[in-house]
């Protein structure tokens, strides 16, 4: 059996560039192995499952394709020293009988199609492009050739040969660029549209103690109305307001009008005739934030004698309503 | 009223005595000065240029209730001394 499996096993050899010896490094070996593993049980996977009665047989019991693959795993069946040389099949000589005669018959060709149609493929012939890329999606591709390319990239420290049954060796090597943006084209980004938020006014049955409080989640009950606005003109209360690294704490919550005209928030509070705009609610906050600073600075911190009486009218209330500045 | 530059209004508030504060952004406070005292009438500006609503609302803030005064302010065309005329015949100025 051991025989059988030699002559129609795929030979390959890896042989280093950069050892003493041409010896191979262990990283290659597992390297290649481990790849050209890949690849064969990827093909083994996508062409299963191409079968409509296979498939059909999957979808009943998912397990029968990891039996196959496990029994059409690759076997070492014969080593060289010659750097790196070893033969490796399936051991379809002698098919269990768990499947059915058409897997059965199936597996056996498996093997050699993958050796004939994928591992000796003439990558570069635009023939053979042809077919592939009509046979198999971009995700398949990849999954069967990546792993081959990449093992023979340009850059490991090792050239592949793959030994025909004449002896003849044959360089596997990863094609260029241009091929191989062929097998995988680049998936054309999908761009994420921008969340628009909308606003609402939402009426709520609350637990909790205190509804000023952050809610959380589970302290609501149930939603019983929400009503959704044009534009973010919900009610502006601040009890404190922040300007950079100034920190005013207020006696109670200012009670500020918000209106959206023509594209602008406009912020007004009328007891200090205040009214400020920006084209986000966001920057109307900012603008008012900034403006009640401002008039804190040049009007509750002047002296008297510097400000007229309506001035000082301001200045007093400005003192009034600020508690704190921290 | 018609859309204005925040630049051009910046411009004519100088021009009618008004000093403007601003710290580290863009945000400006605008506040009259009348016989180097300040007054309670400012306004806030901004780096956006202005529509003809916030030409509105930027003129009421300045007590420009009449819209071919309020032309003549934006303008700079208005003498500053009839601004403050105008604001004391309003008893919004002593």
């Amino acid at each position: 059996m051991l025989e059988e499996l030699r002559r129609i096993a795929f030979r390959f050899q890896i042989d280093p560039q950069q050892t003493a010896g041409h010896t191979a490094r262990l990283s290659s070996v597992i390297t290649v192995l481990n790849n050209i593993n890949t690849s064969f049980l990827n093909f083994i996977e996508i062409e299963f499952l191409k079968n409509d009665k296979f498939r059909a047989a999957y979808e009943k019991s998912p397990k029968v394709l990891e039996g196959l693959k496990k029994e059409l795993e690759l076997l070492v069946v014969d080593l060289k020293f010659s750097s790196f040389e070893a033969a490796v099949a399936s051991n379809i000589v002698e098919p269990p009988s768990l499947f059915t005669t058409d897997i059965d018959d199936w597996k056996r060709n498996a093997f050699s199609d993958y050796k004939k149609n994928i591992l000796f493929g003439n990558f570069e012939e635009p023939q053979y492009m042809t077919r592939i890329i009509e046979k198999y999606t971009p995700d398949e591709r990849s999954r069967i050739y990546k792993p081959l390319f990449t093992a023979s990239a340009s850059d490991r420290p090792f050239k592949l040969f793959l030994i025909d049954p004449k002896g003849k060796k044959l360089n596997l090597r990863q094609p260029d660029k241009s091929f191989t943006d062929r097998y995988f084209p680049k998936k054309e980004k999908v761009k994420k549209e921008k969340t628009v938020y909308r606003f609402a006014k939402i009426y709520a049955k609350i637990g909790g103690k205190d509804a000023s409080a952050d809610l959380s989640k589970k302290d609501i009950k149930k939603v019983l109305l929400i009503e959704e606005m044009e534009h973010g003109t919900y009610p502006f209360n601040p009890d404190i307001v922040k300007y950079d690294e100034k920190l005013y704490v207020l006696h109670e919550k200012l009670d500020c009008e918000v209106n959206f005209e023509n594209q602008a928030y406009v912020i007004s509070f009328q007891p200090l005739n205040l009214c400020v705009w920006g084209t986000t609610r966001e920057e109307a906050e900012a603008a008012f934030s900034f403006s009640f600073h401002a008039l804190y600075q040049n009007f509750a911190l002047e002296s008297d004698h510097a400000l007229s009486e309506e001035a000082i009218v301001l200045k007093n209330k400005l003192l009034t309503i600020v508690k704190a500045i921290k | 009223m018609k859309a204005r530059k925040s630049k051009d209004i910046q411009r004519a508030l100088q021009k009618q005595g008004f000093e403007s504060f601003t710290e580290k952004d863009h945000h400006q406070l605008h506040y009259l000065v009348v016989d180097g005292k300040k007054q309670a009438v400012f306004t806030y500006v901004g780096k956006a240029p202005l529509s003809p609503e916030l030409m509105d609302t930027l003129s009421g803030q300045l007590q420009l209730s009449e819209e071919k005064m309020a032309e003549s302010f934006f303008s700079g065309r208005l003498n500053p001394e009839k601004y403050v005329g105008m604001l004391r015949e309003k008893e919004i100025i002593g």
